[in-house]
This record gives C-alpha cells, structure tokens and sequence, in this order.
C-alpha cells in the first residue's frame, strides 16, 4: 500500500530532473534558424595532427624538409602545412582541371591546364598581385590578343598575396570561391581569403612546396 | 712441378671462387629510398612486405594505399629494385576546351569544359616500367554484381593473358588489388616517368 503513494509523488521530482537534465545537455526549446546556403569551410581543424608513416630512418629524415612546408593534395584538393611530422595547418584549395586549349594560330600548340607535380621552392611572395594574362587567357575566352602589354593586366582577381613557386605558377586567392574543393585551374592553386593570408605570413621565402 | 701446377690451379679456384661468394650484395631499401628521397620529383614505394604503396617525395609519406592483397604472376624479383614508369594503360586524355568562337555575339556562354578528377580515374590498368616490370592493378571488390563479375572475369584473363607473358621470361608482373576508390587514386597519383621502388622481401610467388 505504501509503494504507489511513493511512486506518485516521484514522478513529478523525475520529471524535473529529466527537464533539467535536458537543459544542461543543450536540449533548449529555442529552435536556432536554419542557414539557408550552407557555407563551406576553407579551414580545417586538424592542426597537430601525426602524419602516419613519417620516416624514422635519421637518412631519410635527413633527405626531409627543415621547418615548415607545404603539401598540395591536387586530388582532395588540400593545402596542408606541415612541419615535421605534424600537420600545423590545412585548407581547402583549387587546383589545375587537366582541360586541353589548342592555340588557333598553331594546330600543334597548346595548352594542358594541370597543376604540375613535384618538389618546387615558394620564391617569390607578392602583395596585391596583379595578373599579366598569357595568350591562353585571351583565347580560352574568345577575345583577341592584346598587342599592349598594358592591356594584360588585370587587377583584383589573384586577391590580396600570391606566392610564386617558378614557371608563372603562384598560390593564389580567388574571386570565385564556391568553387573552392574542385579542379578548375588552369594549373595555379587558388586558396580562400584566411588561408591565403595565413599562408603569406607563415610561409617565408625558400620553403618546400610538394605538390602529388 | 706437376703438384706446385696443381696446387696452383687448386688455390686459384678456390680464390676465384671465395671472390664470386663474397660479389656484392643487393643493394638495401633504405639506401634504394635515400637515392630517391633525394631528388625533386615524386616517387612510388611498392611495399609487398607491409602491403602498401606510398606516394613520396623526399622520404616524406604523402598518400598512402593499403593493399587489400599482392602477388607476383610467374618468378619476383630477384631483390627490391628502382623502376622507372614508362606507361600507364588505359591512357586518360585531358578534356578539349572549346572558346566561343565570337565572344560580341549574343548567344548564351558555351558549358565550361567539365574538369577531370578523381571519380574520373580508371580502377582496372597497368603500370608497364622499364625493368620489364608490369604491374596490374585490379579492384578487389566492385559494388554492384555484375560489375564485379565482369571485372573479376576481366581480372582473370589479364592474369592468364600475363601467365603467359612470363613464359618467355622476358617480363615480370605484379597483382595489386585495392580498394576502387584507392585504385583510382593510386592512378592519379602515377604520372610517366616517376620512378618507384618495389620492395620485397617476403614476396610469394603465386
């Protein structure tokens, strides 16, 4: 008899600890809006991390980069910065599509629009950069060839830093940065505004750059 | 003068061939890399005892590709060996761009040409390296049925078709089998004339 009077009385106590506890797991009746465009980071948090299967052999590790470099993933299209064994920064990039531009003028010159592979050195770093547009430029778009090398260049579409790494190709930044995470280049690697800017102040003159 | 002939001629042998046992030995992995690692290009380890591929450059890991299974068609290698990539077959050709042709005209903007990428890849090729070395890379599993039939039917006839290859003993091959997705990644990351080393020292002969 004396246990159902129990029971009762505990289920309005249950009920407030369950109310409680709902709100302390963040449970909240305050539904947050929606975001109507989904926004895509151009940061990744995964700073610190190990890269797997770093070499332990002191040969090999002497063959390695000192200090910071960079790794260009042109499948994933990623930009890690790594030091060592650890990955200090990664981002989200655009590298080269591999698309074909025959040159009109000349049947059997043209261009391949890949972003080229290798170990390269960061040799130039350039503020407000300027783009001096090759032929390719001008006849991907249908347009005739300026004889004015003035008439080249366009400005406000590398964004704010560009660093070079020889043969004409920078890492850049991008008017276009929804596409951002796909292959559209004509072979330089576009990166968004922060990673850009962070990859300028971190990045001195001289570092490796591996691009696979 | 008969016996200081002989014993001349038997000293000699036994020099000759005391010589022959102590030619030198293959060359290690590790010594094999290094020469690599200290280029500025990007390489391949094929690594049959651990079952991986590494994409490398300056000894650093970049990407690596688990193996889901090797095996050597006919006799492996004789000891880890540099390989140069001459040929990847299928080839993937890059995508033509074609510019408007008059770019005051009215008419809407042409499609820009779809770039290529990853998904784009094959999963079933063959890496030919100039040792006389081919390896055939196969996806170990397809997900729909018949697709992994007719790659697994596929799969056996190149590997019959490499059998044979071997009689002649003028070529070797390897069997990779990846996952797919690994498959089309490892043939994105190769690019002629990489060079890679095959490391093998507990390869089985199939």
């Amino acid at each position: 008899m004396i246990a159902p009077i129990h029971l009762r009385s505990c289920v309005p106590l249950a009920l407030c600890m369950l109310a409680i506890l709902a709100i302390t797991l963040g449970a909240s009746p305050v539904v947050a809006p929606k975001r109507t465009t989904p926004v895509k980071p151009v940061v990744e948090k995964n700073r610190g991390e190990e890269i797997p299967f770093y070499p332990s052999a002191p040969a090999l590790l002497a063959a390695a980069p000192k200090g910071p470099y960079i790794v260009v993933d042109t499948a994933q299209n990623r930009v890690y910065l790594r030091n060592g064994n650890r990955t200090l920064y990664s981002a989200v990039a655009s590298t080269g599509s591999g698309a074909r531009l025959q040159d009109p003028r000349n049947p059997t010159n043209g261009w391949v629009f890949d972003t080229p592979r290798g170990v390269f050195t960061i040799s130039s770093k350039i503020k407000n950069p300027a783009w001096n547009k090759p032929d390719w430029a001008f006849i991907e778009e249908g347009e005739p060839i300026p004889t004015k090398p003035k008439d080249r260049i366009e400005t406000g579409v590398l964004g704010d830093y560009a660093l070079g790494f020889g043969k004409g190709y920078f890492i850049h930044g991008t008017l276009y940065t929804r596409m951002l995470g796909t292959n559209v280049t004509h072979g330089c690697i576009r990166l968004g505004d922060e990673p850009l800017e962070y990859l300028f102040h971190n990045v001195p003159l001289g570092t490796t750059l591996i691009i696979f | 003068m008969l016996w200081v002939f002989f014993i001349t001629l038997v000293l000699g042998e036994s020099c000759f061939s005391q010589g022959r046992a102590q030619s030198k030995p293959p060359p290690q992995p590790i010594d094999q890399e290094l020469q690599l690692a200290k280029t500025k290009s990007l390489y391949l380890v094929v690594d049959t005892t651990k079952n991986i591929v590494f994409l490398k450059a300056r000894g650093i890991p970049l990407r690596t590709f688990p193996l889901t299974q090797s095996a050597w068609i006919g006799a492996p290698l004789a000891h880890s060996t540099i390989v140069q990539l001459n040929t990847k077959d299928p080839l993937i050709s890059p995508i033509p761009i074609t510019p408007p042709s008059d770019s005051s005209s009215e008419s809407p903007p042409e499609e820009p040409a779809k770039p290529l990428t990853v998904n784009d890849m094959p999963n079933h090729y063959e890496l030919a390296f100039q040792e006389n070395l081919t390896i055939l890379v196969q996806p170990h599993h397809l997900p729909s049925f018949w697709e992994n039939m007719v790659h697994q039917i596929a799969g056996w006839g190149q590997r019959v078709a490499a059998r044979i290859g071997t009689w002649s003993g003028s070529r070797q091959y390897l069997v990779l089998s990846l996952d797919p997705t690994e498959a089309q990644a490892l043939y994105w990351a190769t690019i002629p004339p990489m060079t890679g080393l095959v490391i093998l020292e507990k390869a089985t002969a199939k």
